[in-house]
């Protein structure tokens, strides 16, 4: 099931990572999740998704984007499991 | 001379060790782990041969005769001093006398492997434990609690039986707070109910609570609490935590020390007599006293026909343990676990039979221990000289202690 959530700017040659978490004991099993950009030049890298799980139990999911252009960057997350 | 061997399922044997089981005999296990051949019971006999299925009832554990099966009524005690089981009245006067129970002091756990199929129907579909999770303990267990959620009401009804529980096992006997669906012959229907079962093994004898119905979406917590414990053994109490007279409290019997969350069905004909999705057992609990019982469980996956299975969730067994029943196949595979040191990563690969070659995938490392975060990048995939295509995944342990994980993948 596709999903899109989450929205920002991203400073030219930085990083910043998201986290993403479900209701019950957060896990929707392994998901894909990019940064699109939604402005035009903008270059986006989603260069590392991680799961963590807490001490009550819950999973929760990271995604880490880098800007690769040379100016800031708007995106939105995109993503989806089976 | 050699010795003539039989290839039997499970593999090949002395001729001396295999044995036939002719027609209304049944295999029963003696109190010194040994097996004999004996004729059925009168009642079971009637039941298998004369279709009088009402004779039969099909209790967590199999098939027994409904004479072997009893009611525990609301706050009686059942005893068990001395291997002879009484009913007990709260003031302890004897309410029923059921006799004696033999018990084996070691040995494997009771369950699976005492199920008594029923012989009446041949199901579609496999029957019995069809999938479990199991820990012996080292130290006494003092508590062991779990809490789900009562699955949707199967899509079909062709009437099929179906046992969610955790519980506690010995080798002679269970002690389990059980959701049921379906009729056991001797109470229950097309609907959800809960009842404590304490049970022996090949067709012996069974009591039960007091059934409560309950409904799709109720929460329920079954719970075994160690009472007491003296020369005249241990002492238990079972129910259902805050539902009225779901268990009965059990006095001077042998020790339980498997802890075990277990599916098991009866009758089944369709994927569809099934719930769909899965059972999130979740919230284990597990306490041995003072000291850290250190769980570790073993899953088993004993009937796969329509891709059931169990799966860890969460390693913790203070309170946020969870093991996950899948009544059908996951929407993602599964495959291969490990553990990883804080900071460090590992490589892993990933093949496929054929050309190897099963199109995109995304591989992810779920971790299964608390307080851990773990990354997944980058997925590779290789051609070697032979054309075969093999996938490869790395992990990195972004937490500060070591972490479990288990793979889980997928495309389209």
């Amino acid at each position: 099931m596709a999903w899109t959530s989450g929205s920002g700017t991203l400073a030219a040659g930085t990083s910043q990572q998201w986290s993403f978490s479900w209701g019950g004991n957060g896990d929707v099993g392994p998901q894909l999740i990019q940064a699109e950009p939604t402005n035009a030049s903008g270059e986006l890298a989603t260069t590392e998704i991680a799961e963590g799980l807490d001490n009550n139990g819950h999973l929760t999911y990271y995604a880490t984007v880098e800007n690769l252009g040379s100016t800031a960057a708007q995106f939105q997350w995109r993503g989806g499991g089976f | 001379m050699k010795e003539k061997q039989v290839i039997t399922p499970g593999g090949p044997r002395p001729s001396e060790n295999v044995f036939g089981v002719p027609p209304g005999h049944f295999v029963r296990r003696r109190p010194d782990g040994s097996y004999v051949v004996e004729p059925a019971p009168q009642s079971e006999m009637r039941g298998a041969d004369q279709g009088m299925a009402e004779e039969i009832v099909i209790t967590p554990g199999g098939a027994r005769p409904r004479a072997r099966v009893h009611s525990i009524e609301p706050e009686a005690i059942l005893d068990g001093t001395n291997g002879h089981y009484r009913m007990l009245h709260p003031s302890g006067d004897t309410l029923a006398d059921f006799g004696a129970i033999e018990h084996v002091s070691e040995g494997e756990p009771l369950m699976p492997r005492n199920v008594v199929l029923p012989s009446r129907v041949a199901p579609a579909l496999g029957s019995g434990w069809i999938c479990y999770a199991s820990w012996n303990r080292v130290n006494t267990i003092t508590s062991f609690s779990t809490t789900w959620t009562v699955p949707p009401a199967p899509a079909t009804d062709n009437g099929q039986l179906v046992y969610i529980f955790n519980g506690i096992q010995s080798a002679s006997m269970i002690y389990q707070p059980v959701l049921q669906w379906g009729s056991n012959g001797e109470f229950g229907g097309s609907y959800w109910c809960v009842a404590s079962w304490y049970a022996d093994s090949q067709g012996g004898p069974a009591f039960h609570s007091t059934p409560v119905s309950v409904n799709t979406g109720d929460q329920l917590i079954g719970i075994m609490t160690l009472t007491g414990q003296s020369p005249q053994g241990f002492s238990y109490n079972c129910e259902f935590q805050g539902i009225a007279n779901s268990g009965y409290p059990l006095q001077n019997v042998p020790e339980l020390w498997q802890c075990v969350e277990t599916l098991e069905c009866y009758q089944m004909t369709a994927a569809t007599d099934y719930p769909s999705g899965k059972t999130e057992m979740a919230s284990i609990n597990i306490q041995t006293g003072a000291t850290d019982p250190g769980v570790v469980w073993t899953f088993v996956d004993s009937v796969t026909d329509v891709g059931q299975h169990i799966l860890p969730f969460d390693n913790s067994y203070s309170g946020h343990g969870e093991v996950d029943i899948w009544y059908g196949p996951g929407p993602y595979w599964v495959s291969g676990s490990g553990t990883v040191a804080a900071g460090a990563s590992q490589q892993w690969s990933f093949a496929w039979g054929g050309s190897g070659d099963v199109g995109p995938q995304l591989i992810q490392a779920e971790p299964l221990s608390e307080s851990s975060q773990l990354a997944t990048a980058p997925i590779a995939e290789s051609l070697d000289s032979n054309g075969h295509l093999t996938y490869y995944a790395t992990l990195t342990n972004q937490g500060s202690t070591a972490a479990q994980f288990q793979w889980r993948g997928g495309g389209r």
